[in-house]
């Protein structure tokens, strides 16, 4: 009697301390989900993208933001990139390059605090445009440079 | 042995922040030369920079990022003594966090 009573509760609490475990698994993964926007990730178009991300897709073509990057990429694996902005209230910035198979390639959520400055390295499939697309203001402002790839490196 | 890099540089009010994360980025699309096989993908989905436990940045990646991702930003109103924070979480649940102190 006393024994089963013991194998009783030792069963009841391991279950229930999994339990436990196994929930806070799930919510971390399902933060970690929700955060990053599958649907825009998977799309092919940018305006798509554009309306899964902001709701919006007019975007205003504006010369304020700064895209540096080599006009002739040897290697589309390793495609180094600077982005810089003269507009103020910049939030999100967003980089997409058309011709990859994923063309979404990163969104970046900056803090007020933080100064318009995003450096990166990204992979190319091909020669073609790398797009930007900023939202300052709640408005969508995009800038575009041609990138001619010698090796793709998707 | 930590994934992630950090580099800090005060100047004029201005931390740069750069960091270098070894992580392989497998996009899912290549083959494995030996055995043939499709290398499942692994990417890093979401990165998050912390300036003392808050928020300060924080991105949303793809497969387009290269392999053993590189990222710079720089961050006004850092305070000797503060301290960066960085952390990542891949597609397979991998995660992996890193600190350090503005000098």
């Amino acid at each position: 009697m006393v024994s089963s009573r013991r194998n009783f509760l030792k069963t009841a609490c391991s279950a229930f301390c999994l339990s436990i475990v196994a929930k806070f698994g799930l919510i971390f993964t399902r933060a970690a989900e929700a955060a990053w926007p599958e649907k825009a990730f998977h799309s092919n178009k940018l305006n798509d993208v554009l309306l899964n991300l902001f709701q919006q897709n007019k975007t205003t073509k504006t010369k304020r933001i700064k895209l540096k990057i080599p006009g002739i990429a040897q290697d589309g694996a390793v495609v180094p990139l600077t982005i810089t902005s003269t507009l103020r209230q910049i939030d999100r910035i967003v980089i997409f390059v058309a011709q990859n198979p994923r063309p979404l390639i990163a969104d970046f959520e900056l803090s007020p605090n933080m100064e318009v400055f995003v450096r990166t390295r990204i992979r190319m499939a091909d020669t073609g445009h790398v797009t930007v697309i900023a939202r300052a203001n709640g408005k969508l402002y995009s800038t575009q440079k041609q990138v001619s790839v010698a090796i793709g490196g998707c | 042995m930590s994934s992630i890099k950090i580099r800090l540089k005060s100047k004029n009010g201005i931390t740069r922040i750069r960091t270098l994360i070894a992580h392989p980025m497998e996009t899912g699309r290549n083959k494995d030369k030996v055995t043939g096989k499709v290398i499942p993908a692994q990417f890093i989905k979401r990165v998050t920079i912390e300036y003392n436990d808050q928020e300060i940045a924080s991105c949303s990646l793809g497969t387009g990022i290269s392999k053993d991702p590189y990222f710079s930003f720089h961050f006004k109103g850092g305070q000797p003594g503060g301290r960066i924070k960085i952390s990542w979480v891949d597609n397979q649940g991998q995660t992996d966090t890193a600190e350090r102190m503005i000098k």
